[in-house]
């Protein structure tokens, strides 16, 4: 084999690895945005429109806050949304965790079992 | 979701709230021990015992002092806002009436606080991540050189 298609191999290799290594993630990502996707839709409180309906202050005040807590729902929405969506960012940032901890796990098996076959 | 009617509403704000204050103090001592952690992994030759230095005690007091600071803020609001001292039997037994202009902004408060918790916990949480990787990085790389074969994917290629 030539040494540019070693070189060729290799850098085919190296990208294989990294895209094998980014299949977990990618994975991981859809399985977040598809829970999420479900979440959202799910109502806040019996009675009440999802959080992507048109659910207004108005319709809260039955059994609720009163309207006058909340100020403007567009305000209010907003600020829901943006915690559903951090949420969603929290649950990728936490299972890459959980990925990197499992990876550190297996390593130190790893090391143990060689260090006690010396 | 709270209901204004049901008693002890101010205190289960208080609660989540003190609850959220206790997660993020959790945060920041994860984040404390991973950067002490990283640290100690960068040092070479390795010391034989972790001791902290008087940078990271420093920075811990400034983060502790931080965090009182921080939750004797939020307790505060409580009463500065006169809904403790409120005579018709406060809001935890009778409810809020939507006029109150302290109702309003207690609960618009709380909403803020809670994004701010939020947001913190989601920043804390990326940084103590990014530097847990560096240190499984600097780990797998001090056991590489000493037990060959030791990581499943070695980053030196053929």
């Amino acid at each position: 084999m030539s040494p540019q298609a070693s070189l060729n191999a290799t850098l085919s290799l190296r990208n294989r690895e990294r895209l094998l290594s980014a299949v977990p993630l990618v994975l991981l990502l859809a399985v977040a945005v598809a829970f999420a996707a479900g979440f959202i839709w799910i109502p806040l409180e019996s009675g009440q429109e999802s959080a992507t309906g048109t659910a207004t202050s108005a319709s809260r005040t039955d059994d609720a806050v009163p309207a006058a807590l909340y100020g403007e729902s567009l305000l209010q929405n907003a600020v829901y949304l943006y915690l559903r969506l951090a949420g969603i960012a929290w649950i990728v940032v936490e299972w890459t965790a959980a990925i990197i901890l499992w990876r550190a796990y297996r390593m130190l098996k790893r090391a143990i079992r060689q260090l006690a076959s010396v | 979701m709270f209901h204004v009617e049901q008693p002890g509403y101010i205190r289960q704000l208080l609660l989540v709230e003190a609850a959220g204050v206790f997660w993020l103090a959790a945060e920041l001592t994860i984040l404390f021990l991973i950067l002490v952690a990283r640290r100690y992994t960068l040092s070479l030759p390795l010391p034989e015992r972790l001791t902290l230095t008087q940078h990271e005690k420093r920075r811990a007091h400034i983060w502790c002092t931080a965090i009182l600071a921080f939750t004797g803020l939020l307790v505060a609001r409580y009463p500065l806002l006169g809904l403790w001292a409120d005579p018709a039997g406060s809001l935890m037994q009778a409810g809020l009436p939507a006029s109150r202009p302290q109702t309003t902004v207690i609960f618009q408060s709380h909403l803020l606080v809670w994004v701010v918790l939020i947001t913190s916990w989601l920043a804390l949480e990326i940084l103590i991540v990014y530097n847990g990787w560096l240190v499984f990085r600097r780990i797998r790389d001090m056991l590489s050189e000493n037990l060959p074969g030791v990581c499943a994917c070695p980053r030196k290629l053929p």
